[in-house]
């Protein structure tokens, strides 16, 4: 699995974890400074940190508009990281996106120039224009923590959290991800609209100057490194692991396509990151039911020719919630 | 055609509870025949016959229904054929169509079949046809016609008057419990509804209780006394059921005029079936004794309504009224005499009294040795070891009548309030209670001389009475009297009585003076009562001291209790099996309901939430979550089932000390972290949960 080898290559690292209380008091840092510029959406925020945390992906689903990028630069400002961002069309190539090997004249050989994709926090815009072979070439980097251009191996920075947006509209000239491409994503959010009192906030601070271009970093990369091993290390007792294995096969049970092991793997991570956010160092039922549905719904194939997520998976994540007793034995 | 045929191991709740049921009801019916051979013969043969017929009906499950329904008529035919080939000769040449059909009538209008002569062979030949059948059908599931064999047979046993209301009760439930639960059984039904069949039985058993316009209804069923509660010796019944207190009633019955007194015989019993007698056969004639006799003419006048014609034993010649004559050779009216209706009898009294069997032998006629030494097998060894080592010295009929009668008579106590009847009589008289009132000693009597292998019956009658004028005995319903008679070859029936006389003449005296407080009316005689009752014939002269107190005051508690019929059904005796099988039904139906109405589970919640057993703190504080989400939905609502705790406690707004139980419930079983303060302080929060109705 994937994921588990580079949380294996962190352990043996041996980052010394932070106390539970620092990490969440640096997760409510960084939920404020980007609550400064964006308003009102301090719940995506935290789903973006707790997928930070669980050393996994975020893909934002929205219209275009709505803020998502802007959420993930005053995410990347406020961590003392590198943030870039990649815009996806349709002639996007793969090595537009992990670097390529330039010829270096002075030196008599290649050398090799990183693409955007060596970042703390990448921003993958509307990642379903790009064709697939560029999709799958930033999935690969995902999914390995590193790239391979021409047979040598670079590893990205440590952490890399990409944050893909998807265009929800205009649905011609697309390229949806496959179903396993999709997996790879730990969460999906939505960003939504704000209503008139926010919008009212939001028309205030952005006449002018741009609020996104003060954001100050609250934080290092070293101490998220840290905070990423303290949820690592957050206590999953046997009947939550049960209870996160129930959820996953009711899916299963209730769908063309159900959640996949990996998809179980991502949800109890979450539910980790989610426990560091209330300030414990074990999960309970409540933490793997609030990520549920961010988690699932959209590896989730409601029935044979639908699409991967939409309102049908996230009712049949909502049932399976239903069904299951968080509290059984 | 594959039908499933054998189904003997398929185990289901609901078809041991059917098969259970059909046990009962087949059980039930074959009780009768049960009791029957126990009277007359050898139990070994009641079950080897039962057992053979079981197995025929396991054997035959591989038969179709038609050939073994076939085979159950050929038992039952054979059976019937046999019983009429060991039948008297004078029935088999009498034998017609019209014999048997009338027979059949006879029988079913209430004529005990302990009354048929022959019952054995019949009884033998009745049990394999409806076992076979039965079981045949219960063991493929086919209930309903199970039921209706055995239904049958029961139904023939209640028309013959046999079937007590108690067994046709468990009976008839147990015929609806096998087929409701058969039927559920077949369609694979749920707990729930074989409960609603538990319940709807409860019903049926509890109903003739409330509703007791049911004839022998309520007080017949649960009083756990099958037979009438008092003892009635004055009319002339062909059976008569013993035990319960006796009826002593001061009222005079008749007058006779004869120039001596006598015992005024009613009726002669032969057949001892443990809590009564029965008079086997019917037609008879009267007949003078064998051995010498001197006559005695007497004209009896009844005084009150009379079904029985007293007479002195043997009565030879019957004048004034229409009459026929029992097995036992006593006369009996055709109608019952009315208030001073007289008749005139003539017996043949033998002469010498007990002397009369000095000089008897053995050689008892084969009639009578078949009809007068019949015992109960039920009623055990322990009673022939008695009479055994009460008879030990004796060596003639004679000795062994006068040891048993004095043995009697100073070892047991005499009581009118004698423990309540059941199916040992005389086995619990002698070797039990001790006390009793003429039925037991006359009982007893008979069957330690038939243990003894000497012929003897049980007769009823009245003692002399009252002399009232010269050759004039008034009988009052207090004088009524049971008595024994020995065979004696060559010479007739001899009378013994063994009765303690003077506790009897106590007990009688009693409910005299009594009466002539409150219903003087009745007696028109009674300045003479209390000093010249008779006291003439009864050869007892040992009467202890000791026995004579006991008795009077127990006397003294009967006669007060006569005017209202006390039952006697006082004794520390455990109800019948029957009584305790419907106890079991209404037992099971109630808690069906109660169950039904989550009765049963709330009172033991009740004490659940309050008794949290002491243990390791993680069980601890897990008990105290449990019942702070139990009080918690007892007081808003249950926790769905997709809630998490948290969310429940938001959604009922629960107060603080069930908010703290739960996050140390939440400590303990997400992070194994848990102490016995933290164990403490769960018991105080439920605690404080419990006692606080304040919401927060």
């Amino acid at each position: 699995m994937t994921e588990g080898s580079t949380r294996a290559a962190d352990a043996e690292r041996g980052v010394e974890p932070l106390p539970v209380a620092e990490a969440r008091a640096l997760v409510e840092r960084v939920t404020e400074n980007v609550g400064e510029v964006v308003v009102g959406k301090a719940d995506v925020v935290e789903d973006a940190l707790v997928a930070l945390l669980a050393r996994g992906h975020l893909l934002l689903e929205d219209v275009p508009g709505v803020g998502k990028t802007v959420l993930a630069r005053s995410l990347a400002g406020s961590i003392d990281g590198t943030f870039s961002r990649l815009q996806f069309t349709p002639d996007l190539l793969p090595s537009d996106v992990t670097g390529t090997n330039v010829f270096d004249e002075a030196a008599g050989g290649f050398d090799f120039h990183p693409g955007p994709v060596f970042g703390n926090v990448v921003l993958g815009d509307e990642i379903n224009r790009a064709p697939p072979k560029t999709q799958s070439a930033l999935l690969e980097a995902m999914a390995e923590g590193q790239v391979t251009v021409d047979g040598e191996t670079h590893a990205l920075p440590d952490p890399f959290f990409v944050v893909a947006t998807q265009n929800a509209v205009e649905r011609d000239r697309v390229y949806d991800l496959p179903a396993a491409e999709v997996d790879r994503f730990t969460k999906k959010c939505t960003l939504g609209y704000p209503d008139v009192e926010e919008e009212v906030e939001v028309l205030g601070r952005v006449v002018g100057h741009h609020p996104v271009a003060d954001v100050e970093p609250v934080t290092d990369v070293a101490a998220l490194r840290r905070a990423r091993e303290t949820t690592a290390r957050v206590e999953t007792a046997e009947p939550v692991r049960r209870y996160v294995a129930r959820l996953v096969a009711e899916t299963r049970e209730r769908a063309a396509l159900g959640v996949s092991p990996r998809g179980g793997v991502a949800l109890l991570r979450c539910a980790q990151a989610r426990a560091v956010l209330d300030g414990r160092d074990y999960v309970v039922p409540d933490d793997v039911k609030r990520e549920a549905r961010s988690v699932l719904a959209h590896r989730v194939r409601a029935d044979a020719g639908g699409d991967l997520g939409g309102e049908d998976a996230t009712r049949v994540v909502s049932r399976a919630l239903d069904a299951v007793d968080p509290e059984a034995p | 055609m594959t039908r499933r045929v054998p189904v003997l191991g398929r185990v289901t709740p609901a078809r041991l509870a059917a098969l259970a049921c059909v046990a009962v009801l087949s059980a039930s019916s074959l009780a009768v025949l049960y009791h029957v051979v126990d009277v007359v013969g050898d139990l070994t043969l009641f079950w080897a016959v039962f057992l053979g017929s079981l197995a025929l009906a396991a054997l035959a499950q591989a038969v179709r229904p038609r050939y073994a329904l076939a085979v159950g008529v050929v038992l039952l035919g054979a059976g019937l054929s046999a019983y009429v080939a060991t039948a008297p000769e004078s029935y088999a040449r009498s034998l017609s169509v019209a014999r048997v059909a009338d027979d059949a009538v006879t029988l079913l209008t209430g004529y005990s079949v302990l009354r048929m002569v022959n019952v054995l062979v019949w009884a033998l030949a009745m049990i394999p046809a409806p076992a076979f059948l039965t079981w045949y059908f219960a063991l493929r599931d086919r209930y309903a016609p199970a039921v209706g064999v055995a239904g049958l047979a029961l139904g023939f046993f209640v028309l013959t008057g046999d079937s007590t209301g108690t067994a046709t009760l468990v009976g008839a439930l147990a015929a609806a419990g096998a087929v409701g639960l058969g039927t559920l059984d077949s369609h694979g039904a749920t707990r729930r509804q074989l409960e609603t069949v538990g319940l709807v039985l409860a019903l049926v058993a509890v109903a003739p209780v409330a509703v007791s316009v049911a004839p022998g209804g309520s007080g017949a069923t649960f009083s756990g006394v099958d037979t009438a509660p008092t003892t009635s010796l004055t009319s002339a019944e062909e059976r008569i059921g013993l035990g319960g207190a006796l009826d002593l009633s001061p009222a005079v019955q008749f007058v006779v005029r004869a120039d001596r007194p006598g015992y005024w015989r009613v009726g002669t019993y032969d057949r001892y079936t443990g809590n009564g007698w029965v008079r086997t056969g019917d037609g008879g004639s009267l007949a003078r004794p064998e051995g010498a006799s001197e006559r005695v003419t007497q004209r009896v006048t009844a005084k009150r309504p009379l079904s029985a014609m007293p007479a002195v034993a043997e009565p030879v010649a019957v004048d004034d009224v229409d009459y026929r004559v029992t097995s036992g050779g006593t006369p009996v009216p055709e109608n019952a005499l009315t208030a001073n209706e007289s008749y005139r009898v003539v017996s043949e009294r033998l002469r010498g009294g007990q002397r009369a069997l000095y000089a008897a032998g053995t050689d008892y006629p084969d009639g009578i040795e078949r009809r007068y030494l019949q015992v109960p097998d039920t009623t055990g060894d322990e009673v022939d070891a008695l009479a055994a080592n009460v008879t030990a010295n004796a060596s003639t009929p004679y000795g062994t009548a006068r040891a048993i009668e004095r043995w009697l008579e100073r070892t047991k106590t005499y009581s009118l309030d004698a423990p309540a009847a059941n199916d040992h009589l005389v086995r619990t008289f002698l070797l039990d209670t001790g006390t009793g009132y003429c039925v037991h000693y006359a009982s007893a009597m008979v069957v330690m001389l038939r243990a003894e292998g000497v012929p003897a019956r049980f007769v009823t009658g009245y003692t002399p009475g009252e002399r009232t004028g010269l050759g004039t005995w008034t009988v009052r319903g207090v004088d009524s009297h049971a008595w024994v008679e020995v065979y004696a070859p060559d010479t007739g029936w001899v009378r013994f009585d063994p009765t303690p006389t003077g506790a009897r003449i106590d007990a009688e005296q009693a409910a005299l003076e009594d009466a002539t407080g409150g219903d003087g009316g009745a007696d028109d005689t009674n300045e003479a009562a209390t000093t010249s009752t008779s006291t003439s014939t009864t050869p007892t002269t040992t009467t202890p001291t000791e026995t004579t107190t006991t008795t009077s005051t127990t006397a003294n508690a009967t006669s007060s209790a006569t005017g209202t019929r006390m039952d006697g059904a006082s004794g520390p005796t455990l109800p019948d099996p029957r009584t305790l099988l419907l106890w079991v039904a209404v037992a099971l139906g109630v808690g069906a309901v109660a169950r039904r109405l989550g009765l049963l589970e709330r009172g033991y919640r009740a004490l659940w939430v309050r008794w949290l057993p002491e243990g390791d703190p993680e069980a601890v504080v897990a008990g105290a979550h449990e019942r702070m989400l139990y009080v918690l939905a007892r007081r808003h609502r249950p926790r769905e089932t997709g809630e998490t705790v948290r969310e429940y406690l938001d959604a009922v707004d629960a107060p603080t000390p069930a908010r703290r139980l739960a996050s140390l419930h939440e400590r303990a079983r997400y992070r194994g972290d848990v102490g016995s303060d933290d164990a403490a302080d769960a018991r105080r929060a439920l605690r404080e949960l419990r006692g606080g109705n304040a919401r927060p």
